[in-house]
């Protein structure tokens, strides 16, 4: 198991608890979406599995490690103002590469094997740019450009670090439906060529069943067992077939009321 | 604004006081305001000599205490913007201290720290200070956490978040504040050197000129202390504009 969430429990300071005894994993490669009503710890799950909160009991595992920090190998895509708004395209895809060679290959910020060669760093940069299409827009500042070239940014930056686990919130919510769904192909192609184990959070039911391969469905209040579905959705097949992807959208729908 | 555009400005802007000047040295026509054609070769005379010296003293003050306040203010500013309860205990006390007109303290300063350079660059760096730490703050304050977040995950620590985050997130600002407090630093330091030394534009404008009754000299004097103001604000501004490129920048994609 790439993933393994092991009887975690979390709450935010006094407030009710969000984990009680809570336990699922991702295969390696495997694509698992999350969706739940806003409020229902969708971002807190991605926080934990990203290293960026600790759970108060249990652990997370991440490709058989458990996780006390930001895991090199971790990417992580959030909906809006990751990019840093003074710096062009190109520099904010360089800055995880510039942030590895800061400190070196010491284990804890980036891999101990990470190749620091400027000159290989850049042909990544430019590999990514240009496989994310925003080549063109290399010397543009975040605000030149649209939601979802931003977001374009986002990945070919997370990508450059070579991860093997792709953690995403609510990446393309704030994008026109074109675009987020050019988007979600994009990101199920790249998850497929380089076998990237991804967790996505969303509130989109089409969304979910587009990208997951399983469906994990929280809920507001504590969340104890996990409500997991097989999703055939993402399958080419019914993705092309109206009749079939919405029947598979009204089974989430039905989960998602049934969880509130 | 182009560079040509910026240099012709400050040409026609250079030209213009002059004239006034001029004029106005006409109109009142007495030896307290001489006609600057009297003084401007005295100044260049002067500014090759004794009044380059006293010119060099009074910018490595001024320069000193920027840099002071600077490495003090921007860390200072960053914890408190990035550690509310820090914010929380500090912030009224920094409210109080913020308007105090910090010039009131120089006979405390001199007493407590002696007449020396140190207390004089104290006091300019003390004022600097506060105008740094507070827009530092602000601007710590106002980060998004989903940025930090977002470098965070890319493996940075504190060091890096630092280098990569904080600092350019707040260089803009501090510019600003320092564009900004450069006029009171200048005016403060005519004030600090006008006793107790024996170099500096103020001792200089006030000992040796003024009481002394050389008007022009006098006036080679103010011209040297308003060359230091004007070239620490366009120098400020300078890098403000080079700093800035992504927020003026804003062609359309």
């Amino acid at each position: 198991m790439m993933i393994a969430v092991e009887n975690i429990g979390f709450a935010y300071g006094n407030h009710e608890t969000v984990f009680d005894n809570f336990s699922f994993t991702v295969a390696r490669g495997e694509i698992l979406a999350v969706i739940g009503p806003s409020g229902g710890g969708k971002t807190t799950l991605l926080y934990l599995l990203a290293g960026l909160r600790m759970p108060r009991s249990g652990r997370v595992c991440i490709d058989g490690l458990p996780l006390t920090r930001p895991r090199p190998g971790n990417g992580l895509v959030l909906q809006d103002h990751g990019l840093l708004p003074w710096s062009t395209v190109r520099d904010n895809v360089a800055l995880g590469l510039k942030i590895r060679r800061f400190y070196g290959p010491d284990g804890r910020h980036s891999p101990d094997d990470a190749t620091l060669d400027p000159a290989a760093a850049d042909q990544k940069i430019t590999h990514w740019l240009s496989r994310l299409d925003i080549a063109d827009l290399a010397d543009k500042y975040p605000t030149q450009i649209s939601r979802g070239q931003r977001q374009r940014t986002a990945i070919a930056r997370t990508m450059t670090l070579d991860p093997d686990v792709l953690l995403m919130d609510e990446p393309f919510s704030a994008l026109d439906a074109p675009t987020s769904e050019n988007l979600q192909d994009l990101v199920s192609g790249l998850a497929r060529e380089s076998n990237l184990t991804t967790v996505i959070v969303t509130h989109h039911i089409q969304e979910a069943v587009r990208m997951g391969q399983r469906i994990l469905v929280v809920r507001r209040g504590v969340n104890r067992r996990p409500q997991i579905v097989a999703n055939a959705g993402c399958d080419e097949g019914v993705r092309q077939d109206p009749a079939a992807f919405n029947h598979q959208c009204e089974k989430v729908r039905a989960l998602l009321g049934a969880s509130r | 604004m182009t560079r040509r555009a910026s240099l012709s400005s400050a040409l026609i802007g250079t030209g213009m006081f002059f004239l006034l000047w001029q004029i106005g040295a006409w109109l009142v026509h007495r030896p307290i305001l001489p006609p600057p054609l009297e003084v401007l070769p005295i100044f260049a005379n002067l500014m090759a000599g004794e009044l380059g010296l006293h010119f060099a003293a009074s910018a490595g003050r001024v320069l000193a205490a920027v840099a002071i306040a600077v490495v003090t203010a921007v860390p200072a500013g960053l914890a408190l913007g990035q550690l509310p309860l820090l914010n929380r205990i500090f912030a009224p006390l920094i409210a109080i201290l913020y308007p105090i007109p910090k010039i009131v303290l120089l006979p405390v300063i001199y007493v407590l720290m002696g007449i020396t350079d140190v207390s004089k660059i104290f006091l300019i760096a003390l004022i600097i200070f506060f105008q740094i730490m507070v827009v530092v703050r602000d601007e710590a304050v106002n980060l998004h956490p989903e940025l930090i977040l977002s470098v965070r995950s890319l493996g940075a620590g504190r060091r890096a978040l630092f280098r990569y985050v904080y600092f350019p997130a707040s260089l803009p600002a501090v510019l600003t504040a320092l564009r900004i407090s450069i006029g009171t630093a200048v005016a403060v330091l005519f004030i600090a050197e006008q006793s107790l030394t024996n170099y500096g534009l103020g001792y200089y404008i006030v000992v040796e000129t003024y009481q002394v009754l050389l008007y022009p000299q006098m006036y080679a004097g103010i011209l040297g202390m308003s060359l230091l103001g004007v070239l620490l604000y366009f120098g400020v501004y300078t890098l403000e504009q080079r700093i800035n490129r992504h927020l003026h920048d804003n062609g359309k994609p």
